[in-house]
């Protein structure tokens, strides 16, 4: 098969292993997704690169079983240890939603609910997925909410009253409360500026290896997976078109494509001109006329 | 170089007068309101800026630190509450609606979110067109212009009939950089031109402003928080925060030599291919910029 050559190998047992995805919309029929796949493998992170419109999101909620089938046809094998994800019903799915895989959205404004506390909205999920009574479950949302650098006093506010920044480390806090083993993470800094983005990218790696998470990282930006994947599958129009180490890939582009997506990265200006730099002289400083 | 007492410096000729003057430009909200106290925030604090004729000036800094506010405040979307500002040494805060009018003309913004801008019912032809009929300038005549100015920007000939959103976020990008190009604007602000695009079309959009600023000889003022976008296209560089400038300088020297804290921040929060460059066999030539 085409797309087993294209297949990221694994020494481990595999945590989920995804076999020959197909996803297709019915109405009118169009393929998104085309022959993908691919293992990931306990604790180990995988960065799913691809521009816009390569079906990376699609990709997400198919892990998860998202698709509703009145829309969307699934062909081929999605396997979360012994379950097989496509076929399973409905209430099977909601045993392994956001408790044994979850999913960190794109814009944390559109998936926080405005009108609820964030303390309410924690609280909902572990409600959902641990038999804990209230005060235990309290503990655990603020430990977590500790966890992803949020002070305690956050559970009274409400998600217009935080940061962009702050919403997606709720968002995270959401995903890991139940101690789920794979984590999704789709575009998680889309929406953030570059230095809260820096800061969410050190709050997942360092969490991935406190809570020994199998990460799935979804971006358009190479330089994001850089330090943070282990492996890389390089996506375009719904097919893999590379799929590897890391480090190999960004050295060694073998697809014309995945070369485009690296060269696309600016190099910083400073490290190339620091020769004809000048110091900068701070506004207070700069002397007056 | 000369050091303005204040604020940014644009490397020019002495005699030629500046295109744009911020003095100790501010501007406060007010937030909140029953049950609670009212507050005051100050959005804009005291800035100072000059642009010269045929720069490129951008303005970096993170989200809420009042960017897209100075960008409203420089159209005429928002009047500042104090300080002065002139454009080609015209105070246009003393102006009345119809002096703002032809002034308008001369600076166009290019909003954050195409899709949000444009009427979504127009074609991309009519939505570049329609600055023109309201300038009352003949239909053919407008829809020449508009035809030539989609050109110039890559929409081809054979698409300028679909609506905004049947094309792609960089090509709606695009269609709104011709309609603000299509009035010839001494000045082009351009509000986080690259968020919501992947690497590979924000790349494309930076190619394409570099272009043009050569071909047209036109000036802009870039606001973004990616500091690495906004070197490739700037010849300076101001920092905001809380709403001040607290750092200026040439591109080389604020990259190489940040001095303020916040600039700082920027810097390090460039995301870089943590890589031995040795490795690195495919990256864009240094002499690209």
């Amino acid at each position: 098969m085409k797309c087993r050559a294209l297949n990221v190998g694994t020494m481990t047992e595999p945590l989920l292993n995804v076999q020959d995805l197909t996803v297709s919309l019915r109405s009118p029929p169009a393929p998104v997704l085309e022959g993908i796949t691919f293992d990931l493998a306990p604790g180990e992170a995988i960065g799913i690169l691809g521009q816009s419109g390569a079906g990376k999101t699609t990709l997400a909620r198919a892990l998860l079983g998202l698709l509703s089938p009145g829309l969307w046809a699934v062909e081929g094998c999605i396997r979360f240890g012994k379950i097989d994800i496509i076929g399973a019903a409905e209430h099977r799915l909601q045993t392994i939603r956001g408790a044994q895989i979850s999913l960190v959205f794109q814009e944390p404004e559109l998936t926080l609910n405005p009108v609820l506390t964030i303390g309410r909205q924690v609280d909902e999920v572990l409600k959902a997925h641990s038999g804990s009574n209230r005060t235990r479950r309290r503990e655990e949302a603020l430990s977590m909410l500790a966890a992803v650098g949020l002070e305690p006093e956050i559970v009274r506010a409400y998600p217009h009253q935080l940061s962009g920044g702050q919403r997606q480390r709720v968002a995270i806090a959401q995903a890991l409360i139940s101690k789920p083993k794979v984590l999704i993470a789709d575009e998680p800094t889309s929406a953030l500026d570059n230095v809260t983005q820096a800061g969410i990218l050190e709050l997942l790696m360092r969490l991935r290896k406190a809570f020994g998470l199998a990460l799935l990282f979804i971006t358009h930006n190479p330089a994001l997976l850089s330090g943070l994947a282990d492996r890389i599958v390089v996506m375009l129009q719904g097919r893999m078109v590379e799929a590897g180490v890391f480090e190999q890939i960004c050295c060694k582009p073998k697809h014309p494509y995945t070369r485009s997506l690296f060269d696309s990265l600016l190099p910083v200006p400073a490290r190339l001109e620091q020769s004809e730099a000048t110091l900068t002289i701070p506004l207070e400083e700069q002397p007056a006329r | 170089m000369s050091l303005e007492k204040h604020g940014v410096t644009v490397p020019a000729p002495e005699l030629c007068p500046p295109l744009l003057e911020l003095r100790r430009l501010s501007k406060c909200y007010l937030r909140g309101g029953w049950p609670s106290a009212r507050v005051v925030v100050k959005a804009l604090d005291n800035i100072h800026l000059t642009l010269r004729d045929s720069s490129v000036l951008a303005i970096v800094g993170k989200s809420g630190s009042g960017k897209s506010t100075l960008a409203r405040c420089l159209v005429f979307l928002e009047r500042p509450n104090s300080g002065e500002l002139r454009f080609e040494g015209i105070d246009v805060l003393s102006l009345n609606k119809n002096g703002l009018k032809a002034i308008r003309t001369k600076i166009q913004l290019v909003f954050q979110q195409p899709a949000t801008a444009m009427n979504p019912l127009l074609s991309a032809l009519d939505i570049v067109a329609e600055p023109l009929l309201i300038q009352h300038i003949s239909k053919r005549e407008s829809c020449e212009r508009a035809l030539a100015a989609l050109e110039e920007v890559d929409i081809d000939r054979a698409s300028v009939g679909r609506k905004p959103l049947d094309f792609s976020g960089g090509q709606r990008q695009r269609i709104a950089i011709a309609r603000a190009l299509i009035l010839q604007p001494k000045l082009l602000v351009l509000d986080e031109p690259f968020s919501g695009l992947d690497l590979i079309t924000q790349t494309q959009i930076v190619d394409l402003l570099a272009r043009l600023r050569t071909s047209l000889a036109m000036t802009f003022l870039l606001i973004s928080h990616d500091l690495c976008m906004a070197a490739h296209l700037a010849d300076t560089i101001a920092v905001i925060e809380s709403g001040r400038i607290v750092e200026s300088g040439t591109v080389a020297s604020l990259l190489s030599h940040p001095w303020r804290k916040e600039t700082r921040e920027l810097v390090d929060s460039i995301p870089e291919l943590l890589l031995d460059p040795r490795q690195i066999v495919t990256r864009r030539p240094a002499a690209t910029f």
